[in-house]
């Protein structure tokens, strides 16, 4: 039976020597690196099973560890456990959001580490053992095999599954059956759309897994057809680009050359331009198509009507511009007891009064610090996974 | 590993606290200003459920920290305490603005909704499309996990 294999990164490599040892006791394979650029050198030869990483490591430290590790497709599965002595909550959750599967406090107590990591290995053990028995299929770099190039690959080959594609914040998934793509998700985005604009996206990564897809389709027209669109699509999007600075360009209005709208694709634009844009925010959040919104973006980034961001505005302000795709009076819904009296029936007044102007360009909004996006980055299957998983358990 | 981030804010900490220890397989971290609880669905996918206190004013920077991936937020009160709904309006009003998530209005009523009388659910109000508002008992696991479902149809309608 092949030997588990650990790597422990650690800035003081004495300082394990006994865990060293217990692991090695215990079975394991276990190699030590005094610094961060070491332990991913290493990797790569030793592909280590699990890796204790202590926080503040040298040269590459262990957040940045965890983060190649984790947002690698070939090393996502290896277990990670970060040590550190920093007893901020902030630093460990934040540790905890970036993926590690257990979180260490030093000093610890040896016997505690050596069966953490015993469990972990084996959870990951019978977890790739499932994965292997339950998923076929395939995952790649972007930026080796577009998602044209994967679309046509999947359509000579007639194969049915989920195409999971993830760039940045941003994430698609393609439904695909005997070859022919069938449906689209992206959260508020259309179909096709959403489809076209992952034909775009270039840095990123993707997963296939070979599955029955049941649902109808909602795609009129041929693989083969959408595939050709989206060439011309990707050309043109190709093209428009090389007229910006780089679609990350922050952009703000120039009062001075006049920022009042002259058609109805201006209006589009400048309406969600709220001083520090950036380019591709536009184009998410605009309620034109993709090209179009460029393409006006351009025009009027040409004409001198949209300027660069000063560099000191860009964190200042929200970037939220979504779309909002329910009108806020659409369901008047739920009912509050009478145990609302009556100042606070009066305050319940004031404030169904602001929902009704939410959608307004002048809601507060854009007053908030916080810069986050509006997407969901969990997947229909994957949420439906959760509700059935609240729906079927007990507690713990 | 794929993350969902629940957040569960509202002016009553040991509700929140109670809330997210009756749905978690572990609690990672609980302090004064948080409690955050983890959720594992399976071996590829987590839910992270964070109490956190959630300020209209000024929120700190965990706030930020915890609001990445977030699905939607669970705003929590206490039904008995009448004075906390002013500032629960304000959350919601606040959130909203923020970022256009669903939102589950929670009013916990120990032993559950069914002890308050119908005249008492009379006086309808404007929510917008993206909240729901509903009643549980967050001593009740199975309230708890309900909201959280609530939750989740939500976001599924939102994304279909």
């Amino acid at each position: 039976m092949e030997r588990k294999r650990i790597l422990i990164a650690v800035n003081t490599p004495s300082d394990v020597e006994k865990l060293r040892k217990q692991l090695a006791t215990s079975g394991y394979e276990v190699k030590v690196v005094n610094n961060g650029t070491a332990a991913l050198n290493l990797s790569r030869e030793f592909q280590p099973h699990l890796v204790l990483s202590e926080l503040t490591l040298a040269k590459v430290d262990g957040h940045h560890l965890l983060r190649e590790f984790k947002g690698n497709a070939s090393t996502r599965r290896v277990s990670f456990v970060m040590m550190s002595s920093h007893r901020s909550v902030d630093e460990r959750v934040h540790t905890i959001s970036l993926g590690v599967d257990d979180y260490i406090t030093v000093p610890f107590d040896m016997r505690e580490v050596v069966s953490r990591i015993k469990i972990l290995l084996e959870e990951s053990e019978s977890i790739e053992l499932s994965a292997a028995r339950n998923s076929k299929g395939f995952a790649g770099n972007l930026c080796d095999m577009n998602i044209i190039e994967t679309a046509q690959a999947l359509e000579i080959g007639k194969k049915s599954g989920v195409l999971v594609v993830l760039s940045g914040d941003d994430e698609g998934v393609i439904f695909i059956r005997d070859g022919e793509i069938v449906d689209v998700e992206m959260a508020e985005v259309p179909p096709a759309q959403a489809l076209f604009r992952m034909f775009t996206w270039s840095d990123g990564t993707f997963r296939f897994d070979i599955e029955a897809v049941e649902q109808p389709s909602r795609f009129d027209v041929s693989t083969a057809d959408l595939i050709k669109r989206g060439m011309v699509y990707k050309d043109r999007w190709d093209q428009l680009c090389q007229g910006l600075p780089s679609l990350q360009t922050s952009l703000t209005k120039n009062k001075k050359n006049g920022i009042l709208p002259r058609s109805e694709d201006e209006k589009a634009v400048l309406s969600i331009v709220n001083g520090n844009s950036k380019t591709l925010d536009l184009v998410k959040n605009s309620e034109l198509d993709d090209l179009r919104t460029l393409k006006t973006v351009i025009k009027l980034f040409n004409e001198g009507r949209l300027k660069e961001s000063p560099p000191q505005a860009l964190s200042a302000k929200s970037n939220f511009n979504g779309k909002l795709s329910k009108s806020p009076n659409s369901r008047i819904t739920r009912l509050v007891g009478s145990f609302l009296h009556s100042s606070l029936r009066s305050d319940a007044t004031k404030f169904s009064s602001r929902i009704d102007r939410f959608g307004g360009s002048e809601s507060s909004r854009g007053s908030h610090p916080s810069t986050i996006s509006n997407q969901i980055h969990l997947n229909k299957s994957e949420l439906l996974m959760i509700r059935e998983k609240l729906l079927n358990r007990g507690k713990g | 590993m794929r993350i969902g981030e629940i957040a569960v804010v509202g002016p009553n900490a040991s509700a929140k606290r109670e809330f997210i220890r009756n749905v978690s397989d572990e609690i990672v971290v609980q302090t004064d200003d948080l409690i955050f609880g983890r959720l594992r669905i399976n071996n590829q996918l987590v839910v992270h459920l964070y109490g956190v206190n959630y300020s209209v004013e000024n929120n700190s920077p965990l706030w930020d920290l915890v609001s990445q991936k977030l699905l939607g937020y669970v705003v929590l009160f206490n039904w008995s305490q009448q004075d906390s709904y002013i500032e629960v309006q304000k959350m919601v009003d606040s959130l909203s603005s923020i970022k256009q998530l669903p939102i589950v209005i929670a009013a916990n009523v120990p032993g559950g909704a069914e002890i308050l009388p119908p005249e008492f659910l009379e006086i309808k109000m404007n929510l917008q499309a993206h909240c729901e508002f509903t009643f549980c008992d967050v001593s009740n696991v199975d309230s708890v996990k309900k909201i959280l479902v609530t939750l989740v149809d939500a976001v599924i309608e939102k994304i279909a």
